[in-house]
């Protein structure tokens, strides 16, 4: 008690210093927009650099995971590759025509995960070729999100724990299609919804993207069967889909820009060509 | 007594120079002398740094309320009172202060000037750069302070001829 005492009578009057010079600082940062607005850009400024440095230090203690990661990555292209290639005849070469997606590499600055919309903000931007609806994947090739917004150096990808994030996918194994959706809650879990009731399901199955998806890539895994329940009516199955990728510590993204998202999207958006019969839509074009 | 009740009056004066002269001003946007720092600078040297705390808020939220700047004085003028002891030792190589009882002056503080340029700076710098907090515009927050800092020295020199002889009478 004694030396507590003698610990106040020590601190006291720095304590009541910086008490006194963050209540006027509050107090100012609230006196006029200006401020306000002066004081929280400085605030993100701070924010920003000092989560650039921690970003920075944590990269560099993950290289040599990073390392055997992409190792392991090269090594499975090059087998995908040599696979396709003992398929083509020897004359001809893969080239760029052939290419689907365009892939950009990019670092993540800032995520949540606690949040009913969460969102990631990524250090590449329209001076990097990214573009509004890439899709996003972890650098094991999981889904993760997909670009919303880019500025000039930077771009925010609306994460796969949203609310909002809704799409079409299917069973690695028995193709079945069903909707992937997060409701909130935990960050690494999801709903399987709307699975046909002769689906052959079994815990563990891998979930993947439609080969016609807006998101993602034909075929990007986008978590495993976690259980699964038949529904009230006894028609289609609901499962808990185990999230393929950690959201939660992810550093680094891959960037896939697909060639034909932009097609797909656009006939979405044309509301007549679904009712035009097909020698009229033919002599419109 | 006698000598708590002229530093109380002295404060008074300043105060009354600086909220009805000095902060109606309108020659320029450059000045804006902040006088009132003088009560600081000479406040007697034995004052323990607790009443140092308390005579800069008092002076801070008085010019706070007065010139509509709710914090910003309070901002610049309280690390200026918490701080007056290292201030005193590394621009004026002044330690005897517990010693010492009476107001500072040339007397009793060798390199006096150096502690009163030394104690407006870094009012003034505080106060400017929380004024503006911006290095936008970086030449005329500059120039305000480089002038209003030259004045308020000016001023402070003033108010030191004035006052510093009855408040060290004896």
């Amino acid at each position: 008690m004694h030396k507590l005492i003698y610990f106040l009578k020590q601190v006291y009057i720095p304590v009541i210093f910086i008490v006194l010079e963050v209540t006027a600082l509050l107090c100012y940062s609230t006196s006029s927009p200006y401020s306000q607005s002066r004081l929280m850009s400085i605030n993100h400024y701070i924010v920003g650099w000092s989560g650039n440095i921690f970003i920075q230090m944590r990269s560099y203690f993950n290289l040599r995971k990073d390392n055997a990661m992409l190792n392991e990555r090269i090594a499975e292209l090059e087998n995908r590759l040599n696979a396709y290639r003992s398929q083509l005849p020897e004359d001809i070469e893969i080239g760029v025509d052939l290419q689907t997606h365009q892939y950009i590499t990019g670092k993540v600055v800032s995520n949540t995960i606690n949040r009913p919309q969460n969102y990631i903000v990524i250090d590449k931007g329209l001076s990097d070729n990214v573009r509004i609806g890439m899709s996003v994947l972890s650098p094991e090739g999981y889904a993760v999100g997909y670009i919303t917004n880019c500025s000039q150096n930077f771009s925010i990808a609306q994460s796969i724990l949203n609310t909002s994030f809704n799409i079409s996918s299917r069973l690695s194994k028995d193709r079945s299609m069903g909707r992937v959706s997060w409701s909130g809650g935990s960050p690494y879990s999801a709903t399987f919804t709307d699975v046909s009731k002769y689906a052959v399901i079994s815990v563990g199955d891998t979930v993947e993207a439609i080969d016609f998806s807006e998101y993602f890539p034909s075929g990007t895994i986008i978590g495993t069967v976690e259980s699964m329940e038949m529904n009230e009516e006894q028609t289609m199955y609901t499962c808990t889909l185990r999230f393929a990728a950690d959201i939660a510590r992810i550093d680094n993204v891959i960037l896939v820009d697909g060639r034909d998202v932009d097609e797909v999207r656009h006939l979405k958006t044309e509301p007549t060509l679904q009712y035009l019969p097909i020698d009229q839509v033919e002599e419109d074009n | 007594m006698k000598r708590a009740s002229e530093y109380i009056l002295f404060v008074v004066v300043v105060l009354a120079v600086q909220i009805l002269l000095l902060n109606n001003l309108t020659f320029s946007t450059y000045l804006a002398p902040l006088a009132y720092i003088v009560c600081l600078i000479l406040t007697p040297l034995g004052t323990s740094p607790l009443k140092m705390i308390l005579v800069g808020l008092a002076l801070g939220v008085t010019m706070d309320l007065t010139m509509g700047t709710i914090g910003l004085n309070v901002l610049a003028t309280l690390p200026v009172a918490y701080f007056r002891r290292p201030i005193l030792h590394f621009a004026a190589s002044y330690t005897d202060v517990d010693n010492e009882t009476g107001v500072p002056t040339t007397r009793r503080i060798g390199r006096f000037h150096n502690y009163v340029v030394a104690m407006v700076v870094i009012h003034s710098l505080l106060f400017f750069g929380f004024e503006s907090m911006t290095t936008a515009n970086f030449g005329f927050i500059f120039l305000r302070f480089l002038c209003s800092t030259i004045v308020t020295i000016g001023l402070t020199y003033l108010f030191i001829a004035i006052f510093t002889p009855k408040l060290t009478r004896r």
